[in-house]
């Protein structure tokens, strides 16, 4: 028996793109469907096929293997915790309209870690078997209780490897938390939205707090080396900022990537931005537009490259199955495994928008505490649905080797997780992105093959991405 | 590999002026066209039409016992062809791979 283990997709540039399970791909035209579909596959169509590894036969062991390596390598092994985004306190000293965790007030008591809620953080740390830690301080605004990150980095000293993210909005500096910004392991990261009129527009209200960000964000970019501090905005598709001024905003303060969000479906932004819980045509366009001129502005200065974040990442999970880890983009999306959330409470989350959405009164989805444990039955219900290997649509989708599983996403937004995945935001943003990175890859515009390759972090651009078989 | 009775014909082009594959204007202009569906291809055909419109949210189809009929004020009938051989092409590579799919995760999974 010989089996064909292709998916197809009528795609709008590319003509018909046929991927493996594997993810491995080819482009090729409507006549070869016809072959295919009447069964007059032609011996040159028999060679290409079996020397691509898109034919399996039964007795073939050879092929069989190494078709199931690379699937194997599609299909997420999660390794012990070694990724946590911590929550010190949920105050804040801002108040964005579309603030996702709904933060507390400034002076409010009640919203920053107990010492015992610290002590179980710390005795969580000292149980960790890796030697690679990543945290996350998240908030509310973190930089709010230097003393609690300080504590918590002290405590990763023993981990070979060490990456500490804060989370800030970069409205105050102390020296407190500059000391901590110094240490070579710490990173920042922030939002800008980007000009000053829409960054005041959006978060802080007034022109006064968007100067002290903007002061405090140039005096760190000056301060420390490129690849420190990142940034990304968030975007009301209502009304988003002019594509070259969000660019300048990030490539005048040598910001090198951008990760394009819209505004989440989550905490404040559910009742002040009800429109953010479907992403309309105009936020595909739109995106599509800035991709489009990241492209054309790395042609025209060749001495540095801007990419978009996500685009990256999902142009990787094509060509480097297995190498991205990004985890709201994984098939299956272990919860509760390689990577928790803590809250301010002590209460332990498998992602950061199922805090948000208990923080919003909307379902809980805790899968424990810092001072119990989370490997309980909670935590497995969740990784029960938590693949997109036997969906009905996913398993006729072409991007499936590429695409992941987001059921925190789906309760957001729909309440359920089994809504048809196809009316899904979360699939149809994905099925509009690989349709947009396809078109790409299979684009002959010189300017475009330059950026993909950048963005694959290769050391030169290929002739071509994708083959073609007629 | 693969055998098929199926026959697409195109029938026609309705409300439509002039034929202009490359540059239709979105609402303004409905092409329809009408695939044939053989015996042994109805049950994959009457599946593979359920899936057009939601992978295509431009397409709409409807199957019929022995046939289907796809429309859409975006792809010129010859793209509504080819969109529809390459999903029923999908459809059948689906349903005859899926013992062989399902083995393959089975002994990934062990």
């Amino acid at each position: 028996v010989t089996t064909l283990p292709l998916r197809l997709r009528d795609h709008p540039t590319a003509g018909v793109l046929c991927v493996n399970d594997s993810g491995r791909f080819f482009a090729t035209s409507a006549s070869f469907v016809d072959r295919v579909l009447e069964g007059r596959c032609t011996t040159d169509d028999l060679h290409f096929l079996d020397r691509e590894g898109h034919l399996l036969r039964d007795d073939d062991a050879f092929t069989k293997l190494a078709h199931l390596y690379a699937l194997s390598k599609r299909i997420v092994q999660p390794g012990s915790l070694d990724y946590l985004i911590l929550v010190p306190t949920l105050r804040c000293n801002l108040s964005c309209s579309y603030c996702q965790v709904s933060r507390a007030g400034l002076g409010q008591p009640g919203f920053d870690w107990s010492e015992a809620t610290l002590a179980a953080v710390l005795g969580r740390l000292d149980e960790l078997p890796g030697e690679r830690i990543k945290i996350e301080f998240q908030g509310g605004e973190p930089t709010l209780r230097p003393d609690l990150i300080r504590a918590v980095i002290a405590r990763c000293e023993r981990f070979l490897e060490r990456q500490f993210v804060i989370c800030t909005n970069l409205q105050e500096l102390s020296a407190d938390i500059l000391e901590i910004f110094d240490r070579p392991d710490v990173f920042i990261s922030t939002s800008l939205d980007g000009d000053a009129q829409t960054h005041a527009r959006n978060r802080t209200a007034d022109s006064a707090a968007t100067q002290r960000f903007l002061a405090n964000l140039n005096s760190l970019v000056a301060r420390y080396p490129a690849g420190k501090i990142s940034a990304l905005p968030t975007i009301d598709p209502m009304a988003p900022p002019d594509v070259d001024a969000l660019l300048d905003s990030y490539a005048t303060l040598g910001l090198d990537s951008i990760f394009l969000r819209p505004i989440n479906f989550q905490g404040f932004a559910r009742k002040r931005h009800r429109g953010s819980r479907e992403q309309q045509e105009n936020w595909r366009a739109y995106y599509r537009r800035v991709v489009r001129r990241i492209i054309e502005r790395n042609w025209e200065d060749k001495s540095r490259i801007l990419e978009e974040t996500y685009f990256s990442i999902c142009l990787r999970r094509i060509f480097h199955p297995g190498a991205e880890r990004h985890v709201d983009l994984r098939n299956p999306n272990p919860m509760g495994v390689d990577y928790i959330v803590v809250d301010h409470d002590g209460i332990v989350y498998p992602t950061d928008e199922a805090r948000m959405l208990a923080r919003s009164g909307v379902i809980d989805l805790s899968i424990g505490d810092v001072f119990n444990g989370w490997n309980g039955t909670a935590r497995d219900e969740l990784n029960r649905c938590s693949t997109n290997q036997f969906d009905p649509a996913c398993q006729r989708c072409a991007y499936q080797p590429y695409c992941g599983r987001d059921i925190v996403d789906d309760i957001a937004r729909y309440g359920r997780i089994d809504v048809p995945r196809t009316d899904t935001e979360f699939c149809r943003r994905h099925l509009h992105l690989f349709d947009f990175i396809f078109e790409l890859i299979y684009s002959d515009d010189p300017a475009a093959r330059y950026s993909l390759a950048r963005w694959l972090r290769l050391p030169a651009t290929p002739d071509q991405y994708g083959i073609t078989h007629q | 590999l693969i055998q098929s009775d199926l026959i697409c014909q195109l029938s026609q082009a309705v409300d439509r002026p002039s034929f202009n594959p490359t540059g239709k204007l979105g609402g303004q202009l409905t092409d329809r066209i009408r695939c044939e569906v053989g015996s042994h291809d109805q049950a994959i055909a009457i599946h593979a039409a359920e899936w057009v419109s939601r992978f295509y949210p431009d397409v709409s189809a409807r199957a019929h016992i022995d046939y289907v009929e796809l429309e859409s004020d975006r792809r010129s009938p010859t793209q509504l062809d080819q969109l529809w051989r390459t999903v029923l092409t999908n459809e059948r590579l689906i349903v005859e791979g899926a013992a062989s799919r399902a083995s393959l995760l089975t002994d990934l999974m062990a």
